[in-house]
Parts: C-alpha cells; structure tokens; sequence
C-alpha cells in the first residue's frame, strides 16, 4: 500500500483500496532531467467525453439492491443519479 | 513570463507561478515567490473569476532542483552531462525544499477549472520549452503538470460521462464509516488510459514528498495520486450534481423518520457530511452488504486451472489457544486447489519445486502455473497489500500477520477475495453465526425482608438487577472489557479464543458498567431498561433478560421446560383439558397471582375458551370466591361464550349484559356481586361505561381482543378506562406480527409497558416493519414474552397432543336484521303450512327450511338486494375474522356452501375484506376452469389462501391438499356429504393437521337439528340418505318448536 504524500486535512474518500499494481514511480532524483516534462504518451490518450455505450451498465452489473426492503428505491435513485451526472459531465466536456 | 504549475496534495489542488526573467538557458535562476494575489490577477485573466475568487491561499514545500543552491527554471534543459547529485564541472544540481506560495482549489472547482474551455486551454497547452522564450500566451503559460492534471480532469469527466462510477462505503482505521462515490474503473480501456495516465506523470507532480520520510527511500507514488484525485474527483462531482435534487433532498431530510442504516448511508452519500452515522453494528452491516455488491464489478476469477486459496490461522501459545499473546504472529497459508475439485489442495511448495509427479491439476508447464499463481496473487493483493509485500521475492507459501492485518484480512480482504472466486478459510469463530459480545439484564428476586412493604410477586416488587457483559453464555468481566479497552485492538483473546471487538465500545461499556452495574428497582423499571436499551449507550446491544425465582418463571412464559407449576385438572370442569390447556391454565393463574395482564394467542381451534373457564373454576376450588370477570366479547360470540360456558362449566354463574333488558344502575352492581362471569360485548363497553365501570371487577377478559387495535377508538378508551385486578386478551391473531395491535394489547394489559404509542413506533415498529431489524424483533419478542403465550398447531409439543382431524362447531348469532327477516318468514310459512298438506305441505316445509338457512346466512342471500357491509350477518362476519386468522398464518382453507348465490357474496366479501383473490368453483365453471383452479390453488403457495366451493360442484373428487382448514358455511344435514367434502383435503399427501369448522346460528333451526342430529346419532345415521326429507315428516307443533326462534339468538347492536 501506498501513503498518501501527505496526511488529508479534510474527511476524505478512502487512499486503501487504490489499486497497487502499476508499476512503482522512481525517486526524484533519478528523474531529476525531466523534472518538468510529461511524458510524450499523455498525448496519445483520446479525449472521449461521450455518453456511456450502455446506459446504467453499472447498475445492470450489480443487480438488485442489497438494501431490498429499504425505505428509498435506491436503485431508482442511482438511475437518476447516473443520468443526471452524466448530462453534467457531458456539459463541462 | 508567468508559469503556471500544479500540484495535487490529495486534499487540493495547487497553482503556483514561477517568475522567469530572461529567455531560454539564459541561466537566469526563476522565483517561486509569486505572490498569491498576483497569481490570482493572473488566473482571473484567464478563466473564471468566480473560481478564482474561492480559491484559498496557501503554501507548500516542494523538492525542486537547485544549482548552486538557487531553484533551475522549470523550461531550462538540463545539461546532458549534468547526473543528479553529481558535481559537474561548473555546477551541481540537487533537489532542495522550496517553499512556494499556492492558490488552493478544492476538487469539484479544480475539475471545473480544468475542464474550463476559453484560455486557460489556450495557456496550458502551450509548452515554454517548444516556445522559446514562454511567451505563449502574453506573459502566463502553463507547464506540464497543469497540462497533465487537466488531462487527469478530462478523464474523471469522461468516467462520469460514461456513468463509470458507483456508490460506496468506506472504513477507516478509527471503525469510523464513510459514504462515497468511487470511480469504476476496471473496464480494459480505462485500465488502459489509467497506465498511460499514471506513467507519464511530470515529477514535479511528485515533489511534496512524505513528511519526515526520505525522498529516495519512500518516493511518491504516481498511481496513489491520480487514483486520489480520480476518487475524490469522482465523490465531490456527483456530490455537487446532487445539491438541489429533489430526491437527494429528500434523503437528507433530517426531518424524516426513517433512521435505517441503508437510509443513513444514502445520506452520507448525497449531503455535505459522508461520515455514516449510527451504532457500529448497522454501519459494519452496511459496510458489508455494499462491499459485497460492488464486489461484482470486478473481474472474478474464472476459468483458471486451479483456484488460489488462503487459509487463516491464529497463533497457537505455547500452552495452547489461551496461552496466545496479542503480540504473536497470525500465519496466512497459501494453497492452490483444482477449480473443479475442491477437495484436491497443493501446497505452495508443489508449484515451486519440480517434481517428477507433478500434480495432475496442474497446467503444462509448471512455470504457467507458477505465473498464473503468481497474477492471483498480485489481483489479491489489491485487497490485502501484505500479500505482496516484496513483489521481486519467490513466492511464499506462508505470510506471517500481526494482529491489525489479520484483523483486516478478517474482516475487509476475506469477503472480497471470496466473491472474487479465490478460496479462503477463516476460523471457525470467525463465521457469521459466532457468539457475539451481548449485554445481558440479570434480574434477581430480593429477600422478602428486603423488599420491604412492596408486593412480593407484582411489577412494583422492588428487585435487583445486575447488567452483565456476555459472550453466548460465559461472562465477561470488567477487567477483562478493561484489558480489551485499553489494548486497542480489535481482536481478543477470551479464553482461548479469539473474537472480535470494538475498543471504543469497549470503553462506553466499561464507563457504563461502572456507573450502572448493578442496584435496585422495581421489576417495571427493570424490564423498562431493557425497552430503552437505545438510550443506555452502552456500547454493547442488549440481547437479553435472565431472571431468578418467581422472575424466572415469569420471563419464561409457559415454557414446559420452566418450573412453573402445573395445576390438576380443575374441579367442575366437564371435559378433558389437555397438556397444553393445563399449562396455558398455570400461566394465566401466575399472571394472576402476580396482578399482571396475559394475552392467550393460541392458534385458532387450541381451545382459547375453555382455558379461560378452566381458570374461572381453579379459582373457585375450595370455596373461594375471588370476584367476578368481564368478558368482553364480539356481538356475534355471545351466544357461542354462553354456550360454551354452560357445556364446560356449567357451575360458573353467568349473565349476558346485552340486548335491551339488560341491567343497569345499582340493581346491575348488585346483580354482578353474585355472578363469576358477565358476558358483554365491545359496543357497550363504551355505551354502558357508566354501569360496567361501578363494579370492581377482579379481572377484565377480551375475546378478539384485536378490536381494541385502533387506541383511539371509543371502546378502545373505555376498555383501558376499567379498573380490574387483572386483564386476560385473547386472541387468535399473531399479534407479534402486528405491532399495532400488540402495542393496543399490551397497553391494555399492562399500561406503559410498551410506553407511548409514538415511542414505540419509533423504537419497534418501524425498524421492525419497515426495515426488518432482527435484533430489535428479538428484543421485543424477549420483551412481551413474559405476557404472551402463543402455541401453535404445528408445534411438536401441541402435535402429539392433538388428533390429525380436529372438528369444531362454530355458533354465531344472527343480526336484528336477520332475526325479524326470520321471524316474519316463519310466522307467514308456519300459517301456510298448517292449512296444507300432501305434496304442497312437504313444498312449503322445504321451501321455508330453504328461506330460514339463507337468511341465517346473510339477509343478502334470501333478500337478493347485494348489499353486504359488515354487522348484516354474525355467521359472515365470524367467517372472515376466522379467515383473517388463517391468511395470517399462511394457511390455506376450503370454504363450502350449499347454495352458488351465497357463494358470489362470500367472494365478494372475503375478497374485500381479507384482500386476496378468491377463487370460486361452482356448477357454471367448465372442466377446463375448475382444473385450472385446482392447480392454481394446489400450486399458489399462500396467494390464493382460500378456496370457495359449492358443495355440489366441489365436494368430491378433488384433491386439495393445500388447505388445512374446512369451513361449512351452511349445513346439509348429512354427515355423509360434509364428510366428502372435508376429505377433500383431509387425504393422503396432507402433511398438517386438519380443522373443520362447521358453522350454525344459535338458536335457529341450525342449532337445533344439529343438536336432534347429535343426540339421536343412530337415528341420524338411518336417515342420512334421506338428506332433508326427513323434515317434511314432522307435525306443525314439532317444526314450530324446531324451527322457532329463541330469544338468545339475536344479537343486538342497540340498548
């Protein structure tokens, strides 16, 4: 696991179940003569905001609720949810 | 020339200026020491000044390189010689702190800055290296690492887009819980581009450095930042989509009701404060239920050879179990087994070592085993990092844990990795069904010189009580909950073995029990704690009460096992009580003795009845006169409690107070002095409060005593308003199951027991019902177990006890409508039928029998007007409330009437009151209907409880099996027939026992023939053929007397 660089001052989504198999990052001073510089690949990465290819996919994965008897339809409300971000995603894109 | 640079610091993001003076290479060294309000003029130059304005000031110390001890331009190119650390001919250049001033901007803003088109784009595109002199744009340009975190933001957009995103939970190290939104972000393109984004990170980025910790030894790892900006990015987006919906709105009312876990976690997901709020136990069930559902996102496991597997084992002391410190190293064993046969287990050295008998599951060659192990174990070790702690070593068989990370593999990585397809053995103790640490109310007797001036046996004896900590059913001490406190940790050793706690509950429960362990009140206020237990905060639910003595005895109900003693058989009694009668008989007398109320809840056709009047003569024995009880009983059950009464116990002295010659004022008090049971019914109690309130009544009895379930209501009030020593409710109803009409019951019972009606909707009902909360049923149930007593037909000890037929009759009254419907048609037919005779003579005794049975059973059904609202029929009405009885215990039951039309109304009735669908077989149903509703019935499993029958149409050659109970609405006067008909589910393949209600109106012709019937049985049997024929054969006298109406038979809903 990795520490986050510093300790968060506000209360914060979880750093523990950030994904630890990408490859470690070199010390700093190794890589001191690119300091500055990203590297040339950032460019390759195609800018896609675009609507899902499968609307609620997600929800369809995760199946019913695992709050059946709950007292809000939750997965009613995730539905608006994904659509309502969605549309806000695609308008900042 | 301005160059904007930025730093993400997992709280924030940062843009700092760097100040460069000449051009390129110049050798001019930049200044980080722009101030703030410059760098906002500049950034208000550019993008918007609303997001500017929020930002805050601040400040960080970056490790940037330095020459001679100055900080290099971020354009200027390194000399090709020039080696970090390494003096080189002029000059040497070293990564030194540098304190630089920021303008911070929270997450949602930075993505909105980022993301922002207009000439930020313009500035951070450009690239001061590839521009000469920087002066891209005027004199502000944007470096690499503010192009790179707003490619970071393009791609949080484009998850969000893309609806890759899902809610969570989330815990931390302090057991606190947090609702958050987390990126999805396992799909092979996204994988993808986050590698990509990962990889090419500027090092700058990466120039915080981790406080007190070496920037070579312990570098700043790029995947841990962008995964943090892409999570927190993620969580405060949705978040602030939220802000002003309606629906989040709604969740964080803090006004509403509703308390649910899953309902406090929906809140922590859409308002300002993600933290989870409630007691550890609901949070921890959250936590689960979500993780194991978001579980199914990732990639399980699938297809493999053979399957990785964990096996968890705690330290062993050195004198076993017990012995075993905290500080011992927990073993993790790493095994492989086939995918297709469990029961085929490598060790981890099989894959390790060639061997010459290389394992059949096995791939070939080994080294793909070796590496698919391998990519299973790197998976894994996303969920549980120790299993990976040294990526290049050889792979382990065996990981040594302390006891914090066994504790997480417990209780994180173990459910995830499991649902990911791995194996994984936990300790036995660990499984879901282990003993729990529970609180425990002990409440003892006090010596009889102890307890002084108080009644020995009441609720207002004074008792001691003495909370315990328990774990099943060992104790646990204070000094052991003290030790656990102070270790801090959140699995302990208790006497060899190993459970889990909550040390900060373990702090709540030590403060409470040394404030409130242990001291003396009365036996209301006792049981009052444990239905508080909310308010206690005692850090550890409460799961029970444990009495001593009499309170034993009293917590236990009529258990059979208890010591409650057990009563003869009472004298005077005509009958025979069996087992569980007599039992039902002790409970009521020790509740009586002890002055508090019971409610008898047998299951319908227990004998509910004739344990009430076998309590009435075990009071009497020996002479002794304890006073006399209201009964209060629906209308339409007076006649059949009279009748009851005087067949069981005819030496009980009884008077109905009903009906317009009943007695008032003081000739009515004077009356009750000599009686031992007044039968009245639910309507006077409220009409006649004034007379029935003057007697001091030694018990108040409510048959049905659900109609008291509406607290509000008239005859609800006055009921409660009654003085009596003691109050009975019987009822056949699984009140437990009705918390409205068990909170109206026991109220009556036993008042303020179950407090207000509001607190205890608050407290029960509602997280009962609405939310299924299994621990709190189960404190309710142990809460009113002392005042309930419910057997039911199934249970093993009533089984043996029963005959596998049971037949009752059921006597209703008839309405006033339906008594002068009778008499009219009686006084018109009996005129004719005397002045006939012959042919015609045996027409009008038929047609007058038919008439008389049709208006016995609904004025409906002789009149033709269809009209069926309640209270215009005793037998209907006693019908449904015996079939609500039957729907709520999910029974199934026939119902057979002579005649089509009075079937049409029952369905119209039945399925209006009891709201199911109610299906009718009747001559006029072809084949092809009656098939299918006998397979509809046979197969509906509860959704069609009750099926409707003509008896000539569905009265043989039917198997019906899934009904338990036989109702006869109306009688054919041939056992022959009747008897068919109950066979049609009383046959073979019906595994539970059977009732047959046979239903007739008190003091109608119904009554009597049935009577004629009984008492000539071998006459009966002789003219069973002959069906009713048998009738016409009788002189007018004799079918006057038979078909008369007595006076008994009317119910009456007015003075």
């Amino acid at each position: 696991m990795i520490e986050p660089t510093r300790p968060s001052e506000e209360r914060a989504p979880p750093m523990e179940a950030v994904a630890t198999i990408h490859p470690p990052s070199p010390p700093l001073e190794e890589v001191v003569e690119r300091f500055w510089e990203a590297g040339a690949e950032l460019e390759t990465i195609p800018i896609r905001i675009e609507p899902p290819d499968q609307p609620m996919a997600v929800l369809e994965q995760l199946g019913p609720s695992p709050f059946p008897r709950g007292p809000f339809p939750l997965i009613g409300f995730l539905a608006t949810t994904y659509e309502k971000v969605s549309r806000y995603a695609l308008r900042r894109g | 020339m301005i160059i904007i640079h930025a730093i993400w610091t997992n709280s924030a993001l940062h843009l700092l200026g760097e100040r460069c003076a000449g051009a390129k290479d110049d050798g001019q060294p930049s200044s980080f020491d722009l101030e703030p309000s410059t760098l906002r003029q500049c950034l208000g130059d550019v993008c918007d000044s609303l997001l500017v304005s929020g930002a805050t000031d601040s400040e960080l110390t970056l490790h940037l390189p330095h020459d001679d001890g100055r900080p290099l331009p971020s354009w200027r190119q390194q000399p090709p010689s020039a080696e970090p650390g390494v003096e080189s001919a002029e000059r040497t250049i070293s990564l030194q702190p540098c304190r630089v001033s920021t303008l911070a901007f929270t997450v949602a803003d930075a993505v909105d800055l980022l993301s922002a088109g207009g000439r930020l784009r313009d500035v951070s595109g450009v690239d001061p290296l590839r521009n000469g002199n920087g002066n891209g744009n005027g004199d502000l340009c944007g470096g690499a690492s503010l192009r790179y975190w707003r490619r970071v933001a393009w791609f949080v957009l484009e998850l969000l887009a893309r609806q890759r995103f899902v809610p969570s939970v989330h815990r931390t190290d302090q057991s606190q819980y947090m609702g958050f939104w987390r990126p999805v972000l396992d799909d092979e393109p996204t994988a993808h581009n986050l590698r990509i984004l990962i990889a090419s990170m500027p090092p700058v980025c990466r120039a915080l450095g981790v406080p007190g910790s070496s920037l070579t030894a312990q570098p700043v790892q790029a995947a841990s930042l962008v995964e943090s900006f892409l999570w927190k990015a993620v969580d405060a987006l949705v978040r602030r989509c939220l802000e002003g919906d309606e629906l989040a709105h709604a969740i964080s009312d803090p006004s509403r009701e509703e308390s649910s876990p899953s309902m406090r976690w929906l809140r922590a997901l859409v308002g300002a404060d993600p933290i989870l709020a409630g007691p550890t136990h609901e949070c921890a069930g959250v936590y689960e239920s979500v993780t194991g559902w978001i579980a199914k996102l990732e990639s399980p496991i699938r297809g493999g050879l053979f399957r990785t597997c964990f096996r968890l084992h705690p330290p062993q002391g050195a004198d076993g179990p017990a012995s075993a410190l905290m500080s011992d190293p927990w073993r993790l064993t790493l095994h492989v087994e086939g995918s297709g046969d469990s029961s085929l287990v490598l060790e981890v050295s099989q894959l390790t070592e060639r061997t010459s008998d290389q394992p059949r599951i096995l791939p070939q060659p080994i080294d793909q085993a070796r590496e698919q192990f391998r990519a299973d174990l790197i998976r894994a070790a996303r969920y549980f990092p120790p299993l990976v702690r040294d990526a290049d070593a050889p792979i382990p068989s065996e990981i040594q844990l302390t006891l914090n990370e066994a504790y997480a593999f417990l209780r994180d990585a173990a459910p995830i990795l499991e649902s990911e397809g791995y194996g994984v053995q936990t300790p036995r103790w660990w499984q879901p069904d282990r003993p729990r640490l529970g609180m425990r109310l002990d409440i003892h007797p006090l010596e009889p010189d102890e307890s002084v001036e108080r009644s020995p046996m009441s609720f207002d004896a004074l008792v001691a009580y003495d909370w315990r900590v328990s774990i099943g059913d060992e104790d646990v001490s204070l000094e052991e909950l003290t030790e656990w406190a102070a270790s801090n940790q959140s699995l302990v050793n208790f006497r060899g073995q190993w459970m889990e706690v909550q040390p900060p509950d373990m702090q709540k429960a030590v403060d409470f029990l040394k404030d409130k362990r242990s001291g003396r009140m009365t036996l209301f206020e006792a049981l009052r704690q444990c239905y508080v237990a909310d308010d206690l905060d005692s850090g550890i639910p409460v799961v029970g009460l444990r009495g001593e003595g009499w309170i034993d005895d009293l917590l236990c109900g009529a258990d059979p096992n208890r010591r409650m003693d057990a009563i003869a058989p009472p004298e005077g009694f005509h009958g025979t009580l069996r087992p569980y009668q007599l039992s039902g008989i002790s409970w009521l007398n020790f509740l009586s003795e002890v002055g508090l109320g019971a409610c008898l809840a047998d299951d319908m056709g227990l004998g509910k009845t004739i344990q009430l009047i076998g309590l009435w003569l075990h009071e009497r024995q020996a002479g002794k006169t304890p006073g006399p009880t209201l009964l209060i009983v629906p209308t339409s059950l007076v006649g059949n409690w009279r009748r009851e009464i005087a067949r069981f116990g005819p030496s009980l002295k009884v008077m109905v107070h009903h009906g317009v010659e009943r007695l008032s004022g003081p000739a009515f008090v004077e009356e009750v002095a000599r009686l031992d049971v007044v039968i009245s019914t639910y309507a006077l109690t409220y009409r006649d409060f004034d007379h029935l309130s003057a007697v001091d009544w030694h018990r108040i009895a409510l048959d049905e005593a659900q109609n008291i379930k509406n607290p509000s209501a008239k005859q609800s009030l006055a009921v409660r308003s009654m003085r009596s020593v003691q109050r009975v409710a019987l009822t056949g109803t699984p009140v437990e199951n009705r918390l409205s009409d068990l909170w109206s019951i026991m109220d009556f019972l036993n008042p303020g027991y179950l407090g207000t009606a509001a607190d205890f909707r608050r407290r029960f009902a509602v997280p009962i019902e609405r939310y299924r909360d299994a621990p709190r049923s189960q404190r309710l149930r142990q809460l009113i177990r002392p005042f309930v007593l419910r057997r039911l037909k199934s249970d093993p000890t009533i089984q043996v006890d029963l005959p596998e037929k049971m037949e009752m009759k059921v006597l209703c009254n008839l309405t006033g409508e339906q008594a002068s419907l009778y008499k009219e048609v009686l006084a018109n037919m009996i005129e004719q039928i005397d002045s006939a005779d012959g042919i015609r003579r045996r027409g009008l005794i038929l047609a007058t029998l038919v008439k008389l049975k049709q208006i016995c059973n609904h004025p409906a059904h002789f009149l033709g007007d269809g009209r069926i609202p309640s209270h215009r029929s005793g037998k209907s009405d006693r019908l449904t409330e015996m079939l609500e009885e039957v729907v709520a215990e999910g029974d199934g039951a026939l119902v057979f009437t002579q005649y089509r039309k009075m079937g049409m109304l029952l369905k119209k009735i039945l399925g209006g009151k009891l709201g199911v669908e109610i299906l009718f077989l009747h001559g006029g149903c072809s084949l092809r209907q009656r098939d299918a509703m006998v397979e509809r019935f046979q197969k509906a499993e509860g959704d069609v409880p009750v099926f409707l029958l003509s008896l000539r149409a569905g009265g043989f050659g039917l198997n019906l099996t899934a009904a338990n109970h036989v109702f006869h609405f109306d009688r054919w006067w041939n056992p022959a027939v009747e008897d068919q008909a109950t066979d049609r589910v009383h046959r073979i393949h019906q595994h539970k026992r059977v009732h047959v209600y046979k239903f007739m109106c008190i003091g109608t012709l119904e009554e009597r023939i049935d009577t004629l019937l009984e008492g000539k049985r071998k006459l009966a049997d002789s003219i069973v053929g002959s069906g009713e024929d048998w009738l016409t054969e009788l002189s007018t006298d004799q079918l006057r007397d038979l078909f008369a109406l007595s006076r008994e038979a009317v119910e009456e809903n007015g003075p």
